[in-house]
């Protein structure tokens, strides 16, 4: 054994999109995995503290509600502002612990928004960007030069030396992965053979914590070849061009299929760490940021709402060998608690229950996560684009309590009031919905949200089952 | 060497106070009132009550620490102006403490093992001690313990607090706004010039609302069993008497509430 494994090491894997529910089937139809899976606590209420992945990622990283750490939407700010503020965020980030630590700092993302574009970079020792290249990015909404691959002085890269040698070479080899996998369908290799090869390739000589970010969850489902994502979730949003019942049921069974390719991961992460004999001294968390609605709630895409199937997501944890906690351990845990376990396993400390064992969590959301002046012309299309954009474009909070959520938006109506095991509420208990309410505005805090409590009396609650 | 604002006027105070409000209310996100129905934190109570206003926020919660200890007049007055001003009220309570207590005293292995912990980490090793908020044990499992239990699940990032410079010589070095830790969060001091005399004028003046054991004489109200009167004057009266406002107070007690300080209590 290394002198490295004198203390825990911590594996963060999120699978970026990745929705509890479809997760749970995937996991209770897969043996095998499952088998795979038997060190791992596996938490049933874990939620994303937001529904997109920049705040979510502030979140887990800063154990700071969106909130409270500043790095998210708002009804009228710009993307680019929201980038630009979170390479500026000075505060505690879990990373520059972990140096003061005497950890080694490691991050692979297939995300280009947790890359040098959020400055998510340079708050590692090394920092690996997985390149799938000009087409892939353009597929999925990014214009090429809006993400900085420029990384940190230790940081490598994928430049192989004949890639350096002849720019066509370079273009063709980095569009192929994408060319080969439109050919071929879901399950779609979206970077984490790649990601999994840079981890393989980082020489380890100290305490290491490692994070992905992979994409293998995140749209785009379709296959046409030169489809802008956000193109087509804006017009479905605004009512322009609504996907068709066929449509998304493709794209919601290419999603279920590619969690096929998160098994692969997983299954390869798991069999390096116990040949490194790095398996047991480790922490291990497998989790993701939000969740992807299809149209449950007249919605798809991620963002803005926070419907279940966008902040429930899957939470495994494997605790290094000297720690003992099972199931009964977790309880409404959210990305902001991993924060402080991941801290507290750094600094030595036994007593992890309280991060991960709570009686209630929240979300919050703030608007809409779009450019807006991309937006603009959507909007200004029709009048029901108008409406659509006026009622999606607010703030909401989220409680999840007693087996309940409960989802205010900042016109105080009630958006989602539902059991977590998807029984029936059928009498509304005055008693449950006011203490929901009255935790729910502490936790708005002097944010602006005003919940108006009549609303218990105006009946939203009876039609929200 | 105890601080003191004595010619700066009431008005400048006030003025002062509500700059600090105001600077903490926009920099902080979940801010919370300390407020044990004596005068000092209802002054900035209603110091906090009127800047919100001003800025078009809600009032923030309040934060009351119940140590099992108080006259029935306090928990009416919490709930008449709670009704009236409109906020609500977080309660923080260790009833794991106050079930076990057994005649007059608390045995450690009745407590829990978090309550366990906390006694051994302030340095305490017997195996019981009196329910007393005079003793430091009691007072830290009552009232520290619970408050930061109640700042963390909360997740408060400031606390608004009425403590002033010239209650005594520890509280002479407090600044405007200064960093805790365990829980991570702020203490926003606002009315730390302003002496007992100033309390009483904002008060009266501004006709606030006033526990009644202060119209009995009381000068200070804490727990039933250590707050005592040495007057029958009213309390605002006794101020131009010149006697300390702690007199009543025990030099015990006294002691507690330094040693309560140091492990994070107001």
């Amino acid at each position: 054994m290394g002198i490295y494994l004198s203390k825990p090491n911590i594996v963060l894997v999120v699978f970026d999109t990745l929705r509890w529910d479809f997760f749970q089937r995937f996991l209770s139809g897969d043996y095998v995995f499952s088998e795979t899976l038997k060190d791992f606590v596996s938490c049933e209420t874990a939620f994303a503290p937001t529904s997109w992945t920049l705040p979510s990622h502030f979140s887990l990283f800063t154990g700071l509600y969106p909130s409270e750490h500043g790095i998210h939407e708002s009804p009228d700010s710009e993307m680019d502002d929201i980038y630009r503020r979170s390479v500026k965020w000075k505060g505690n980030f879990l990373t520059q612990t972990a140096s003061e630590l005497g950890y080694q700092t490691i991050g692979i993302s297939a995300n280009p928004m947790i890359s040098g574009l959020t400055g998510f970079d340079k708050r590692f020792d090394i920092f690996y960007n997985v390149d799938m290249g000009v087409l892939f990015n353009f597929n999925r909404g990014y214009r090429q030069g809006s993400i900085r691959h420029e990384t940190t002085k230790k940081s490598h890269r994928d430049f192989s030396f004949f890639k350096s040698l002849s720019p066509f070479y370079a273009l063709m080899k980095r569009e192929k992965s994408h060319i080969v996998s439109v050919l071929r369908g879901y399950p779609k290799n979206k970077g984490h053979t790649m990601a999994f090869s840079f981890l393989q390739k980082t020489p380890i000589s100290r305490p290491f914590f490692v994070f992905f970010n992979l994409m293998e969850m995140h749209d785009p489902y379709s296959q046409i070849f030169f489809q802008d994502n956000n193109f087509l979730i804006l017009r479905d949003l605004f009512a322009i061009h609504t996907l068709s019942r066929r449509r998304l049921k493709s794209y919601q069974m290419a999603y279920f299929r590619n969690i096929e390719q998160i098994k692969i991961f997983i299954t390869n992460l798991i069999d390096y760490l116990k040949r490194k004999g790095l398996y047991g001294n480790s922490l291990i968390i497998f989790t993701s940021d939000h969740g992807q609605a299809f149209k449950e709630h007249n919605y798809y895409g991620h963002g803005v709402y926070l419907w279940d199937e966008l902040i429930h997501i899957p939470l495994l944890i494997k605790f290094p060998d000297n720690y003992v906690l099972d199931r009964n351990d977790l309880n409404y845990v959210n990305l902001v608690d991993l924060y402080h376990l991941m801290k507290a396993v750094m600094e030595d400390n036994t007593e992890l229950a309280r991060f991960l064992n709570h009686d209630q969590t929240f979300a919050e959301s703030f608007g809409m996560q779009y450019s807006k002046s991309s937006l603009r012309k959507y909007v200004r299309s029709t009048s029901k684009a108008y409406d659509i954009f006026k009622e999606a474009n607010i703030p909401r909070k989220s409680i999840i309590k007693n087996g309940i959520k409960l989802t205010i938006n900042g016109r105080s109506e009630v958006e989602e009031y539902s059991s977590l095991t998807k029984a029936k509420i059928h009498d509304l208990d005055f008693h449950a919905v006011n203490d929901l309410l009255f935790e729910l505005e502490i936790f708005s805090g002097n944010t602006g949200f005003n919940i108006d409590k009549s609303i218990i009396a105006d009946g939203f609650f009876g039609s929200n089952e | 060497m105890e601080k003191k604002e004595s010619l700066l006027s009431l008005m400048a105070k006030e003025k002062i106070a509500r700059a600090v409000i105001e600077d903490a209310l926009t920099s902080y996100v979940r801010p919370a009132i300390l407020w044990s129905g004596g005068k000092n934190s209802t002054v900035v109570l209603h110091l906090v009550k009127e800047v919100t206003a001003k800025l078009g926020l809600k009032l923030p919660p309040v934060l009351f620490v119940d140590h099992g200890d108080h006259f029935p007049e306090t928990m009416q007055l919490i709930s008449e102006v709670s009704k009236k001003w409109v906020f609500n009220v977080v309660v923080a309570k260790n009833e794991d403490v106050l079930n076990h207590i057994n005649g007059d005293k608390i045995y450690i292995n009745d407590l829990s093992e978090e309550n366990q912990k906390e006694a051994r980490r302030i340095g305490f090793s017997e195996d019981s001690f009196p329910y007393s908020l005079e003793t430091n044990v009691c007072s830290y499992l009552l009232k520290t313990v619970p408050m930061n239990s109640v700042i963390s699940r909360y997740r408060f990032d400031a606390l608004f607090t009425g403590v002033r410079w010239d209650e005594n010589p520890d509280r002479s070095t407090e600044v405007f706004i200064s960093s805790r830790e365990n829980p991570h969060h702020v203490r926003i001091q606002p009315i730390l010039p302003m002496l007992e005399k100033d309390i009483w004028e904002y008060i009266l003046a501004n006709k606030l609302p006033v526990h009644p054991k202060y119209q009995e004489g009381y000068r200070s109200i804490n727990g039933m069993h250590d707050s005592k009167k040495v007057s029958n004057l009213p309390a605002w009266e006794q101020v131009l008497g010149g006697t300390s406002e702690r007199a009543e107070r025990s030099q015990d007690e006294e002691e507690v509430k330094e040693r309560l300080r140091e492990w994070g209590y107001i």
